[in-house]
């Protein structure tokens, strides 16, 4: 494996701890988890640069084994610990990682990081994903490049660093007179005191933790008389309960208590019916607004859906939950008594009209058909009820001239629908 | 015939500028997705409205069909899948009136889209009331529909992706295919 320099340990970086506890080079035993925080962080800041380098590669399994820091020298006047590595294929990347580490607790201590983690950041990085300062002539110092006063790093970026547990806890065992500083052999440093670890650190790794948290779990709530309608595909008369597809819910079990309601899903499993659909009306429990069990059903409904042009439309239209409509938070769930006479009107309009008719929801649960020629609107509206009224309207633009018949009988209907389309 | 109306408040007036288009907002229950078509109930008022559906006047500053757009997306529960226009002249040849209400006070929650008019269809029975949708809709779809971005149709008729998917849950018309598709493609 080629190494990135001669085999001497040159010096990588220096970590310094300034207080009366570190006065004449003294390094306590409880302060060298600073160091390892440190380490960490170093080490995942040159993965990433390894990564960003070599997209979609794994990382290689000696990458961490590699970077073998090593304290060389504690200086006197406090404790300085001076880190060193070993030459190494992956140099480019440590040296990369060390420098960007630097650089985040700059512009962390600067405020610069926690601003680009509302508005994104991503305009300092070029189309590779690389952060443009990485690209900067080496001789342009670090103050240089952070002096537009905007953070450096993507708001992804900023996210994942912000995630590592080494540098939510770097400097956590400083006291309140104490510093940390780490420097690079080129002289550029940054000192993280107990103050900026409090005023700028914390708050940072805070508002990730913010905009990280899983969303809140919806609220469970039971609605006592509720209505879903889809397609019964299990039933299970032992343990009571069956499964139904859903149009807007997927599948979703439930439950029944009266032996009749056994009878009439097992009607609809033996019917002859082409894809029937069932609604079922009872207790229903939500889990935010998505169905998440029908506790007990308490009413079943069958509606057959045979294979014609329009049954997709019809099922979304017996799929329409209570209050349908978002602008005004109405609508009554649709009538399968209304779909089914929609049904028959439709079989009756195909042989007269070529062009496609609109199949409405209407607010009070019933149905609107509606057949457009560029100078006719030819419409039926079916009311909900069990005995549901039928208003055939046409309306012609030349002459100007409109017709409407009202009935209850759906041979009316069908022969003043098949009159005005003729 | 021309209906009778009830008097306007002194913060509205009738509209007289028979040129003006005024700009409708087709949502998903209103929407043929089949003959890509609005139902004529897009141009009538629905129970909340109160004989009142809203429209917005070209006239007005800064309204276009796509201003108008991007105020409904913006502001309104179910977002339109694009903008199909009558004109003032075209409401007065149904019958109608176009009432210009933007001065008029609102209440502390309620907002009200630039250029902000309604067709008035208050005094008009029911079988009026489909008579004169009916009309207002053969006058629109002889105009087409005016493109917007996320606009329904481009000039060869075919959906964009955008309102593909919005359309997707609710379509409208009777489907192309003879079998249910997606989760209830088996029965």
């Amino acid at each position: 494996m080629p190494d990135d320099d001669n085999d001497e340990r040159p010096e990588y970086s220096a970590f310094t701890l300034r207080g009366d506890r570190f006065a004449g080079g003294r390094l306590p035993i409880d302060a060298l988890v600073e160091l390892e925080r440190y380490r960490a962080i170093l080490l995942a800041a040159a993965e990433r640069a390894w990564r960003r380098a070599h997209p979609g590669e794994p990382l290689p399994e000696d990458f961490a084994s590699e970077f073998d820091l090593a304290i060389t020298e504690v200086r006197d006047g406090s404790a300085t610990s001076v880190l060193e590595r070993p030459a190494s294929a992956y140099g480019e990347y440590f040296d990369s990682g060390r420098d960007e580490t630097e650089r985040l607790f700059q512009e962390i201590i600067a405020g610069l990081a926690l601003p680009a983690l509302d508005a994104g950041g991503d305009e300092t990085r070029d189309l590779d994903g690389d952060a443009v300062v990485d690209q900067l002539p080496d001789d342009v110092a670090i103050e240089q490049v952070a002096s537009p006063r905007r953070s450096s790093f993507s708001r992804d970026d900023l996210v994942a660093y912000a995630s590592l547990p080494e540098l939510r806890d770097l400097g956590a065992s400083l006291q309140a007179d104490e510093t940390a500083e780490i420097a690079n052999p080129s002289g550029e440093q940054v000192e993280i005191s107990f103050a900026s670890r409090i005023t700028m650190i914390r708050p940072f790794v805070e508002r990730v933790e913010e905009l990280t948290a899983p969303p809140p779990r919806p609220e469970r709530t039971h609605r006592q008389k509720d209505s879903i309608a889809g397609r019964l595909i299990a039933l299970n008369p032992e343990k009571r309960n069956y499964t139904v597809r859903t149009l807007l819910f997927g599948e979703v079990s439930g439950r029944y208590k009266e032996a009749s309601l056994f009878d009439d899903l097992r009607d609809v499993l033996n019917s002859n019916a082409n894809a029937p659909v069932i609604r079922i009306v009872g207790r229903m429990a939500w889990v935010g607004d998505k169905l998440d069990r029908i506790l007990e059903a308490k009413q079943v409904e069958l509606l057959e859906v045979p294979g014609e042009s329009w049954s997709r439309r019809i099922v979304e239209l017996a799929s329409l939950p209570p209050n349908w409509d978002e602008e005004s938070q109405t609508g009554e769930v649709i009538s399968f008594t209304a779909l089914e006479a929609a049904r028959e009107l439709l079989r009756a309009a195909q042989e007269l009209q070529d062009s496609a008719p609109g199949i409405f929801p209407l607010e009070d649960g019933g149905v609107h058909l509606e057949w457009t020629v560029p100078t006719r609107v030819t419409s039926v509206e079916i009311s909900p009820e069990d005995q549901p009224e039928f208003v055939v309207h046409s309306f012609t633009l030349e002459p100007r001239a409109a017709t409407e018949v009202t009935t209850t009988n759906i041979s009316e209907a069908t022969s003043a629908l098949t009159e005005a389309l003729g | 015939m021309t209906y009778e109306f009830p008097a306007t408040e002194a913060c509205e007036s009738v509209l007289d500028t028979p040129d003006e288009l005024l700009y409708r907002q087709i949502t998903k229950h209103k929407w043929n997705e089949v003959a890509r078509l609005p139902s004529s109930t897009a141009f009538g008022p629905a129970d909340a409205d109160k004989g009142k559906p809203s429209f917005a006047r070209a006239g007005a500053d800064g309204v276009t069909e796509q201003t108008s757009r991007d105020w409904h997306q913006q502001n309104a529960r179910t977002p339109s899948l694009g903008v199909w226009a009558t004109t003032v002249g075209e409401v007065q040849g149904a019958d109608l009136r176009t009432v210009e209400d933007a001065n008029c006070p609102l209440a502390p929650d309620q907002v009200r889209a630039p250029g902000h008019c309604f067709v008035d269809y208050r005094e008009l029975t029911k079988s009026q009331v489909r008579t004169a949708r009916a009309e207002l809709l053969l006058r629109a779809i002889a105009r087409g529909e005016l493109p917007t971005n996320d606009c329904l149709a481009d000039d060869n008729g075919d959906a964009d992706q955008t309102n593909t998917d919005q359309e997707a849950e609710h379509s409208g018309g009777a489907a192309a295919e003879s079998e249910p598709e997606g989760p209830f493609g088996s029965s």
